[in-house]
């Protein structure tokens, strides 16, 4: 027995070892591919009365915070961000990124739906009192927007048919910190479990668990079936499809969202391996901004972050 | 606390002389995934899992030894089946040259295997009485994507080696390697770990 002994404590050391190297982070490649990231911020839309704080700021803020990270940056604001200017802005200069490089937007502005006047979009105007399903396709608003003809809006299949187009990398990073932007996050890949609108669960968190799963386990099996391992891009989005997102307030300086995403960059290294990743940045500021927002000054404003994607992940900051 | 959850892997063993026994066990330990996309490198992810189940041997092969110290092997090997639930979690992957990386996810699973335990015998060195056993089944899986509302459900082949030590009548110790083949959203996921055990039975 006292050679059993002793192999049990050579057995309990190896798996002492065993978890210790599963508990840690292991070590990651310094990233040498050529990141570029285009910043998109409109405040000043045509005339007064859709106009808009912070987002300019928030861009600039952005592409300060990422060109000292390494990323080349580009930054569109107000009256540069046209349709066609943010085209040409994929093409000339994200178009430029190697395949094994990054390509980043990021969009602070007015969203929007493409079904102006039906009744499921009044409803968000508040002239309905009772939702009635779909409420069209989830838009980025350039500066040069129709509001009388209600066109000239940027959809996820337009963001999607540059992308085709134009980038040789399948490494693409979408940020939209604007209302109604979790219609640009496409569900093919997987299936988010937070609602499209703002709610708690019974636990007083949005956040779901595993077992959120079961209750649509046929159709995820399915869905996984059809997977192809298509490397989509990382959307990640300030609100849900039938949500607003908001300016933050004065002392923020920001918008809401982008405030705790430009935030994250520096407590939202989640694994402390020193870099802050897509998934890393959404949760802490998903996180924060239910936390700080919803719970508190924006009680009134509620909104949630949603991400999209399956199993692969971008870096996006680093300490 | 991993070091303590997987101490705590526990069987409960029902003999009735040579007729087939149903164990109810519990074991931890730490998992690795070799994960991999269409278009990106492999790359290991790390974690852990618990692994709690129910299984049916078509006898006792440890019966004829009574405890570490009496007793002779039965020479008899024995077959088994297994229903089996799997608590995991694995950590994003390193980040890669290219700022690429897999996500860490998070998940519960259902497994049912069927193998064979060999036949009793004294173990070199401690002379106790120790059985190895393989076995292999399928399994299905749901989980969540760490830090989002992200979830998919995905299919599994699993297998498991191992070697069960019988230390008294009450207590067995053992050791095991999960083995676990996954398709999971478009890439696959080759898992593996070790499972450590201390069985009552």
């Amino acid at each position: 027995m006292k050679t059993l002994k002793s192999e049990l404590a050579l057995a309990a050391i190896f798996f002492s070892f065993a978890f210790l190297l599963a508990s840690c982070s292991l070590g990651s490649a310094l990233i040498t591919a050529t990141r570029k990231a285009l910043l998109i911020g409109i405040a000043d839309y045509p005339g007064a009365s859709n106009d808009l704080t912070y987002p300019a700021v928030d861009a600039e803020s952005m592409q300060t915070l990422l060109h000292s990270q390494g990323w080349e940056t580009e930054t569109l604001t107000d009256t540069q961000a046209t349709k066609a200017g943010i085209q040409t802005a994929i093409h000339d200069f994200l178009g430029s990124v190697p395949t094994n490089g990054t390509a980043l937007i990021y969009y602070s502005g007015h969203g929007t739906v493409s079904d102006s006047d039906a009744a499921d979009y009044q409803y968000y105007n508040g002239t309905l009192s009772t939702y009635s399903g779909d409420i069209g396709d989830a838009w980025l608003v350039p500066y040069d927007f129709d509001t009388s003809a209600w066109t000239g809006g940027i959809s996820a299949s337009d963001l999607s048919t540059w992308f085709d187009a134009d980038l040789l990398t399948k490494n693409v990073i979408v940020i939209a910190d604007s209302c109604f932007s979790g219609g640009l996050v496409p569900s093919s890949d997987s299936v988010d479990t937070i609602g499209q609108e703002y709610a708690v669960d019974s636990s007083g968190s949005v956040y779901s668990s595993p077992l959120a799963a079961l209750g649509s386990f046929g159709d995820l099996l399915a869905a996984n079936a059809a997977a192809k391992g298509i490397l989509s891009p990382v959307v990640i989005s300030a609100a849900g499809s039938r949500e607003s997102s908001y300016d933050g307030t004065s002392s923020m300086g920001h918008g809401v969202f982008t405030y705790y995403l430009l935030e994250s960059a520096t407590k939202g290294d989640a694994n402390g391996d020193g870099y802050v990743t897509c998934t890393e940045a959404y949760s802490y500021a998903a996180k924060a901004v239910n936390w700080a927002w919803n719970n508190s000054i924006g009680s009134s404003m509620e909104f949630y972050p949603h991400i999209s994607g399956g199993l692969r992940d971008l870096a996006l900051f680093k300490l | 606390m991993f070091f303590a959850i997987f101490l705590l892997r526990a069987g409960f063993a029902a003999t009735i002389g040579a007729a087939p026994i149903i164990q109810a066990e519990a074991q931890a330990g730490p998992l690795f995934s070799l994960t991999s996309l269409p278009g990106m490198t492999a790359a290991i992810q790390s974690g852990w899992d618990v692994k709690f189940s129910l299984s049916l041997e078509s006898r006792d092969v440890f019966a004829p030894m009574g405890d570490a110290t009496g007793g002779e092997p039965s020479g008899m090997p024995t077959f088994s089946g297994r229903l089996e639930a799997d608590l995991f979690a694995l950590g994003q992957s390193p980040i890669q040259a290219d700022g690429s990386l897999y996500r860490a996810w998070q998940g519960l699973g259902l497994s049912l295997l069927g193998g064979i335990r060999s036949a009793a015998f004294r173990l070199p060195l401690a002379g106790v009485p120790a059985s190895a056993r393989l076995e292999a089944g399928g399994g299905l899986r749901a989980t969540k994507y760490t830090g989002t509302g992200l979830v998919s459900a995905y299919p599994a082949i699993v297998g498991q080696a191992g070697l069960d030590i019988q230390v008294s009548c009450k207590v067995a110790l053992g050791i095991s390697i999960p083995l676990e083949f996954a398709w999971k959203s478009g890439g696959t996921a080759f898992m593996f770990g070790i499972g450590a055990a201390l069985r009552y039975r």
